[in-house]
Parts: structure tokens; sequence; C-alpha cells
């Protein structure tokens, strides 16, 4: 009993320290331009306590530098925003795991944060920059709008959306793999056995695409 | 430095408009690391949702019957009189801690009456100034101005697009939402070129709201293409009209705890400020304030 006592202060102290580790990164990578260097060197001191903390807190002796997190923040989480299942998918298979731990969701920032620390403590500054590279093909407008745009997807799913159902089944075969894939994916749909049923439903939804998109 | 307005609206109802701007006035004046802006919220919609919600029934009442609220404005403006703005504006909350502050300028249902006077109808009459005018006395009090604008092209709207610096337009993930901003394009532009190119405020950025997570699929397929064919809009508006719309992150998730705050009449910061949803009306909130500080040179220099 008393062990599990220790145990789980132990990792409600390890939580709280994560969450200030966080919350100073958060503060200093919004404000920074912002901020006197008072305040910038009092914050970088303060993250500095807190990793050191950290590490000598960490059981199975996670190691993981202020500057390597600093360093993949930024990527790790826009690769999140923007595609989230296929990080997820990444990071399982670097980790290798067959699914998220019990309470780690991959849709929510303090969790992905959380997988970043795993990771990089687990396989290096490198991998975590190279995973947080992965993008799908012909991705624009992230940095005009701050939003993903496939034009090239979009394109294709106008174009479908004003054929007719039986012309578009019987072209199918002839469009490029990867375009189909795009365009699945923006639409919803995963696209994984393309049998009549998927097809239809791939023109439906690029039938609506083209209504919805016309101005 | 006088404060950055921003209008909240679409002309779509329930796309949590009042959520929007209740929440990121509240992170903008209380949160302990990126707060302590002086905040006001005006309420401009006739339903009343930010008064209600953020002062209680009882205060609602109260200003109701003694017509402290953004009425009195208008009603003063019919008498060419001048508005006491002091005695208009409540206090809702403020932070020791942020050194921020939460003013609420009340709204009225009486203002659905102002479309039948034909003063506030005529254009050369100006009516659509009452609102700029009003808040030219108090402007240099607040660092953020947040307009909650109803959902319809009315007189106070307008009032809103002429006060306002930008519109920033709350969208939830289905057509009919996205038909709301492209009315709101149209009319935008015809308003525009009524009152002068650079007389109303810029249609800024986009807020996504009520986005479901994974725990559906059918409803993730769902959402997932109607935020294809935002950025699909998005980029014609941009090419075809010339309006560069921002879509801010991150995206913030359908929840009950929005809907459990409002039951108790609090802001998400003060209900529940570790809830994922509070985190994502923080990162959203910083998102916002970053690009309008990067629209607006003048505010990191005064800063």
């Amino acid at each position: 009993m008393a062990v599990q006592h220790q145990e789980v202060t132990d990792s409600l102290k390890l939580q709280k320290l994560i969450a200030r580790l966080r919350e100073a990164a958060d503060t200093l990578e919004a404000d920074e331009p912002l901020l006197d260097s008072s305040k910038v060197n009092a914050l970088n001191a303060q993250m500095e306590v807190l990793v050191n903390r950290l590490n000598q807190s960490e059981k199975e002796a996670l190691t993981v530098s202020k500057s390597d997190y600093l360093r993949a923040r930024g990527p790790w989480l826009e690769a999140w925003n923007f595609n989230a299942a296929q990080m997820e998918r990444s990071v399982l298979f670097a980790l290798g795991l067959n699914a998220l731990p019990k309470g780690i969701s991959k849709d929510t920032m303090s969790d992905r944060l959380h997988l970043l620390s795993v990771l990089l403590a687990a396989r290096g500054l490198d991998t975590v920059l190279e995973l947080s590279k992965a993008q799908p093909i012909a991705t624009l407008g992230y940095q005009d709008y701050g939003i993903a745009i496939d034009r090239k997807a979009n394109q294709a799913l106008l174009l479908w959306g004003q054929m007719p159902q039986d012309e578009f089944l019987q072209k199918m075969t002839t469009f490029d793999e990867q375009t189909i894939r795009c365009s699945a994916k923006a639409v919803g749909l995963s696209g994984a056995k393309w049998n009549t049923t998927a097809r239809r439903e791939l023109h439906r939804r690029a039938v609506r695409f083209a209504r919805n998109t016309m101005l | 430095m006088p404060a950055q307005i921003l209008a909240f609206l679409n002309f779509k109802g329930g796309v949590a408009k009042t959520t929007d701007t209740v929440n990121i006035g509240a992170v903008m004046a209380l949160h302990p690391q990126i707060g302590g802006k002086r905040v006001l919220i005006v309420d401009l919609d006739p339903q009343c949702n930010s008064t209600l919600w953020l002062v209680g029934r009882e205060v609602y009442r109260w200003v109701q019957e003694r017509d402290q609220t953004v009425h009195e404005i208008f009603r003063r403006s019919l008498k060419k009189l001048k508005p006491d703005m002091a005695s208009i504006i409540h206090p809702v909350d403020k932070s020791e801690l942020s050194g921020g502050r939460l003013d609420l300028l009340p709204g009225s249902f009486s203002c659905l009456k102002l479309e039948e006077d034909p003063k506030m109808l005529d254009d050369n009459a100006l009516g659509h100034l009452v609102l700029t005018k009003a808040l030219e006395t108090i402007k240099n009090q607040y660092d953020y101005i947040l307009l909650d604008c109803p959902p319809s092209w009315s007189i106070l709207t307008r009032n809103a697009l002429r006060a306002a610096h930008h519109v920033l337009i709350p969208y939830t993930p289905d057509y009919l939402a996205l038909e709301g901003i492209l009315w709101m394009r149209q009319l935008h532009e015809e308003f525009s070129q009524r009152v002068g190119i650079g007389n109303i405020a810029r249609l800024t950025g986009v807020i996504v709201n009520r986005v479901r997570n994974a725990a559906n699929h059918q409803y993730v397929n769902a959402h997932q293409q109607a935020i294809t064919e935002l950025g699909q809009v998005i980029e014609q508006l941009h090419q075809k009209h010339g309006y560069r719309l921002h879509v801010f992150q991150p995206h913030i998730a359908e929840t009950s705890a929005v809907a459990e705050a409002v039951n108790y009449q609090e802001h998400l910061l003060n209900k529940d400020m570790n809830h994922p949803v509070t985190r994502q009306f923080t990162a959203l909130t910083q998102d916002i304030m970053m690009h309008l500080r990067i629209l607006n040179p003048r505010m990191i220099e005064a800063a």
C-alpha cells in the first residue's frame, strides 16, 4: 500500500513537472519576440531546471534535452495538425506499439507533446524531425491560408463531380492511383478497398464537393 | 494604443459566435500566461447570449430595465446625444495574476426595433456609424474590443462592420455555414462599394468550431470533407475576389464542456482551465493575436 501510494505521488509530481515545462515552452514560443531579454533568460533558466528535475525523476531514465525539445516542438505540432492519423501510425511504428497507451489520445495537444517527449527519448531528434516532415504529396496552402489544401486532389474532385456516375466508374481504372488516394482522403474516405460500393461513394462525395464549392 | 476591434460574424446561426467571443475574450484578458489584456465584449445580438452567459439573468434583467445596454447608444444617437459609456459598461472579471480585465457592454432585445426607425436606415444620416463614434471615446481604455454580432444583415451588423478592424468568421463544418461565408463575402463587397472601400472591417479569418473527434467514423468522414470544402472555397475567394482569409488553428472540438460552462454562466477559463477545449481556445487565441500582430506591425512596436 505504501509503495503504491509512493508510486502515485511520484507519478503526479512527474505530471506536474511535465505540465510546467510545457507551459514555459508555450510562453517562450508564443511571446519570445515580445518579451525583454531578462524575461526570456528567466524562462530559459526555469526550463533548464525543470528538464533536469524531469530527467532525475523519470524512473526509466528517459533523457530529453531542452534544445532538442524546442527544436522539434514546432514541426511536430504542425505535422500532427496536418495529418494526425498519419502521425499516429508513424509514432506507433517508431515505438513498436500496436496502439497508443491507455489515456493517450492523438487529438489533444498535451498528449501529442507527451508522445514527442517519449519519442525524443527513445529515438532521438533526427527521427522525430524526419517523422515531422512526412506530408502528403502536392499539399499546398497551409502557409497561405492556415489550412492544408491539396490542389491536385481538389481539381480531380471538381472534375469527377461533374461526370455522370457511369462515366466516372468506367474511367476510374485509368486514373492515377495517388490522385485517387489523395482525393479519397480529402473527402474522408480511406479507399483501402476499391470495390464498386466504395467507388460509387467516392463519386457521390465528388459530386457533393463540386456542388458545394462552385462559386 | 487604441484597441483592435474584432467582429465575430456569420449569417448562419448556431456556429458558436458567442462561444468564440466569450472564451477568446476571457483568454485574452485572464489567462495567466498569455492574457493580461484589457478586453471589452460588446453584445450586439438582440438575443443577448453573451450578456446572459457572462452576467446571468438577474443582472441581465437589471440592465434591461434601466436600458444600460448597447441600445442606449443608439437611442441617444437618435436624439443627437452622446452616450455615457461609463454608465453602461459592466466589469465582468479581472485577474490579479495577469493584470487583465474583462468588461461587457450588455445587449438588448430592444435593438430589434432599431430597424423600424427610418433615421437609422438612412445612409446619409450615417446610422451605421453610431457604434464607431461611441467606441471612439473608449478605444484607448482597451486592448481588444470584441463585437458579438447577430446572424443577420441589420443595422447592428452594419455598425459592427464600420466600427471593427477585422471580421472573424466562426464556422462549423457543414454546407450551410459555408454558404454563410459566401453571403458574407457578397454583402461585404456590396457594403464596401456603398460606403467606400477601406471604410469597413477586413474579412480576416475563419474559426472552425464543433469538430468531432475520431470516436465516430461517420462524423469524422463528414467533417473531413467539410474542411476540404472550406479550403477550396477560401482559395477561390482569394483567387476570384481577392479576399484572403486565414483559417486559425487549432480547430475547436465538439464537447459538452462548452454547454456546461454556459449552464454555470462561466467562461471556460473559470470553469475548467485544464480541459482540452480550454487549451484549444488558449492556443486559438494565441494564433489570432499573433496573426493580428503580423497584419498590424504597430502592435509589435507598442508592446
